[in-house]
């Protein structure tokens, strides 16, 4: 990781805040009466907007690794021909201070990489073409979804990967990623809107591509703790279930002297290692197609979908290779070797293929908004921690390589038998098993006067649970967003907290913005994390910091 | 039946269109159904709006939108697509009102930074309207019966002879806003050339003034409007342009698919 800076908390709080009033100052003096961005090009119309957003972070323990200030610069553009063609583009232009460095050499974002460089970084995040056509109408290009109607979280929501280098502070459309896709609707007067219901549309996705999640790299802020490796793994040769032995002296006695001299090897430790290594991203090619259907309606003021997936799941998943070296031995006696250990694992990022069959309704009860989704995922990948300092459950992890028994076996009986310079190459071991599950969630809202209060429940439940893994078999998440505008609504105060029931983990965000002119935003607020180190959000539980940001918005 | 809260084609002219002139005075109610009558008559309406917001201190803030609306038998369709400032454009507002007793309006909104379009149910109609003078309330239709209406006295505002019309409601619910409305209705076109909005505590809350007039397909109708709240010294000029009555809107623009897409 990269090591904290050396200047204190609070003189980094004051240069930090010290630039962003400058920075405020100076936006707030250019900008005031910034012309409109709205023209007429031949045939076409044009219409431009565009944000600015500076954002810093104070970290409040120094030990975690650094953010500097990223700066964001969005541009997008909306060309209409007529009523029934249009062009759209939104590309963001990024410096992001979540990173240590830049993961690659291209600094515009490509469709084949999980880690991607960031400082800076020019995204184009959608860039289609709409058409109307007769009773449909079709988009084609670089683009997002949002499927459901649960505003988070949200089981039936797959189309799109999502970017986990920001993996708390941004809002749900901003980590998803663009994906080159055809999206056709069949509107009511072609698929016939019959009886009650309303507004019905069908409507299929086909993407081409199979685009990667990103991540971020091991040494950046929010790289998940539960994914890196210890330091140090003791052994005690001991506890290896292994008959190291057994097949290889056919003479009972020497087997018996075998078993003796690998009991008496005294404990050592293993060093490991973590590189990451680039995904090697499914060919464009039918095997490897995505699609997707969904019909929606409403009737009898019920907003209804029901949807269909064949694709690449959002959540990632990795294989490791390791190379288990043992450096020479420090010998005092036949039966006394020290062994010091080292193994290189590298991670490679998967994408894995998962059906999902969905539904979901949003509806009025009373004074509120009742909103819910459910769905069956078929062949879910479910990953394992491997951050463990267990022996036994690291070779346990390591057994599911291929020809794992056998390479391991060989390894330590020539490592305890032979002599400790010996070394074992296990590629493809899975660190993810697969199992159907069940998602769903309930969204509960409540609109009042100057108050917004929003409570959501959520399950996961794993068919058929395994020992070892991240995720629990049943984990709930309770989700309890407030906000309330004060001012004419340009002062906003909000909060959001989220609780995983299974562990007791809790994310914390209370929010202020105040909006100083038209456009122009700035926020301060503080994240809060909390919960067991081995935890979905307890793992990021050393990364509570502080933040403000300001934007603005043009025309 | 729930009031329309952003029935903004219809809000257009809720607060005027008092038209039609009489033979004879007539009486307070009479002004109130004839107001309602005419507000309801044209099946289609669209136009943009300019509400500009000033503080105390006289900044200003700028936010416009253009709707659309269209009667369906006794129910109306309408929808806000927001254009000002630039942080909530391209943000949009759908709401299907029904007349109906007891069937709640389906309102649906589109955020842009979501991507999302979020079913809603709004139960503040005491809420600011974006930040604005004016409440959902104001912007929404009310039933002439659901309040008494009093012909308090004659009197002038400007050049304009008024009638000063008390409307009180019949019973004070929970969600009504204002315990009374004072209207000064001109007596040349029954456009009303101001108004007093009293709490549900008795105390002056906010004042309305009708700055000019225009005529759309024959309908006086007003085109700005200032609406001062009596605590803060807070107001919003609302000016309305590119004002349509009775042009055909298809029905696609009332769907939550033309919430994304925009006009």
């Amino acid at each position: 990781m990269r090591p904290g800076g050396t200047r204190s908390v609070a003189s980094a709080a004051i240069e930090r805040v010290l630039t962003l009033l400058i920075v405020l100052g100076l936006v707030a003096a250019s900008v005031r009466d910034a012309p409109a961005l709205e023209s007429e090009l031949g045939p076409a119309k044009i219409d431009v907007a565009a944000t600015a957003g500076l954002r810093t972070v104070l970290r409040f323990d120094p030990n975690t690794p650094t953010e500097e200030p990223t700066f964001d610069l969005g541009l997008d553009l909306k060309s209409a021909f007529g009523s029934n063609v249009k062009i759209v583009t939104h590309t963001l232009f990024r410096s992001d201070g979540t990173v240590a460095d830049g993961a690659n050499e291209h600094t515009i974002h490509d469709f084949h990489s999980v880690f991607q460089d960031s400082t800076p970084y020019l995204e184009f995040q959608e860039a289609y073409l709409d058409l109307e056509l007769p009773a449909s109408a079709l988009r084609a290009g670089l683009q997002k979804f949002a499927w459901g109607k649960l505003d988070a979280l949200n089981p039936t929501d797959h189309l799109n990967p999502l970017d986990f280098t920001r993996p708390l502070d941004e809002i749900e459309s901003a980590s998803k990623i663009g994906v080159p896709a055809l999206d056709l609707k069949l509107l009511p007067g072609q698929i016939g809107s019959t009886g009650p219901f309303e507004e019905m549309v069908l409507e299929g996705v086909f993407e081409p591509v199979a685009v990667p999640f990103r991540l971020p790299q091991t040494q950046d802020r929010w790289y998940p703790p539960l994914l890196n490796l210890p330091d140090t793994i003791p052994v005690d040769p001991g506890s290896f279930a292994m008959p190291v032995c057994e097949g290889v002296f056919p003479d009972p006695t020497q087997a018996q002297l075998c078993e003796k001299k690998v009991g008496a090897l005294k404990p050592f430790p293993i060093h490991p290692a973590l590189t990451l290594a680039e995904i090697d991203a499914p060919p464009v090619e039918p095997a490897h197609f995505q699609w997707a259907t969904q019909w929606t309606t409403t009737v009898a003021g019920f907003d209804i979908d029901l949807s269909y997936f064949d694709g690449y799941d959002s959540i990632p998943t990795a294989r490791l290779d390791a190379l288990v070296r043992t450096s020479p031995a420090v010998t005092s006696g036949p039966n006394t070797a020290k062994i010091d250990s080292d193994v290189d694992v590298t991670l490679h990022p998967e994408l894995d293929r998962v059906r999902t069959f969905g539904g979901g309704f949003a509806t009025s009860v009373w004074d509120l908004t009742l909103k819910g989704n459910f769905a069956y995922v078929q062949g879910r990948r479910f990953n394992y921690n491997i951050n463990t300092t267990d022996a036994t459950q690291l070779l346990a992890l390591l057994s599911r390589a291929p020809d794992a028994h056998d390479k391991i076996k060989t390894f330590l009986h020539d490592l305890f038998l032979v002599g400790p310079s010996q070394q074992v190459e296990l590629d493809g071991v899975p660190i993810s098993v697969e199992r159907d599950a069940v998602s769903g969630g309930l969204q509960a809202e409540y609109l009042a006067g100057d108050w917004i209060l929003d409570l959501g429940g959520y399950l996961d439940v794993m068919l058929d649970p395994a020992p070892g893994l991240i995720q629990k078999q049943f984990e709930g998440r309770v989700l309890v967003q407030v906000r309330r505008t004060f001012l004419n609504d340009t002062l906003t105060l909000d909060l959001t907290g989220v609780c995983l029931t299974a562990r007791g983990e809790f994310v914390g965000m209370p929010k202020l913005g105040y909006q100083l002119l038209d456009g122009l935003t700035a926020e301060a607020g503080v994240l809060a994390i909390e919960g067991p180190k081995g935890g979905l959000l307890g793992q990021f539980r050393q990364n509570d910091e502080a933040f403000a940001q300001i934007t603005y918005a043009w025309q | 039946m729930r009031r329309h809260r952003i029935g903004l084609a219809s809000a257009l002219l809720t607060l005027s269109t008092l038209a039609g002139v009489a033979q004879a005075a007539p009486s307070a109610r009479e002004i109130m159904q004839s107001s309602r009558d005419i507000q309801e008559k044209p099946a289609t309406r669209r136009g943009n709006m300019t509400m500009t917001l000033v503080d105390k201190n006289g900044d200003h803030r700028v936010r416009k939108v253009t709707s659309y609306s269209k009667k369906y038998g006794p129910d109306t369709k309408s929808v806000l697509f927001f254009l000002e400032p630039a942080d909530v454009k391209g943000t949009a507002f759908l709401q299907w009102g029904y007349e109906e007793k007891d069937k709640d309006d389906d309102q649906w909104i589109y955020i842009p930074s979501l991507k999302r379009t979020r079913k809603i149910t709004s139960s503040g109609k005491n809420q600011s309207f974006m930040g604005t003078d004016f409440s959902y309330d104001d912007m929404s239709t009310r039933s002439v019966d659901d309040d008494d209406h009093k012909l308090v006295r004659e009197d002038t505002v400007g050049d304009q002879a008024v009638w000063v019309i008390e409307s009180t409601p019949k019973k004070l619910g929970e969600d009504d806003e204002y315990s009374k409305v004072v209207s000064y209705v001109r007596k040349s076109d029954y456009l009303p050339a101001k108004a007093e909005f009293y709490d549900r505590k008795g105390n002056l809350e906010k004042t309305l003034a009708i700055q000019s007039v225009t005529t759309v397909n024959g309908i006086p109708t007003p085109q700005k409007l200032e609406m001062t709240t009596v605590d803060t010294a807070h107001k919003t000029l609302l000016e309305m342009d590119g004002l349509e009555f009775d042009k055909p809107i298809d029905d696609e623009l009332f769907t939550q698919r033309m919430l994304e897409k925009g006009p």
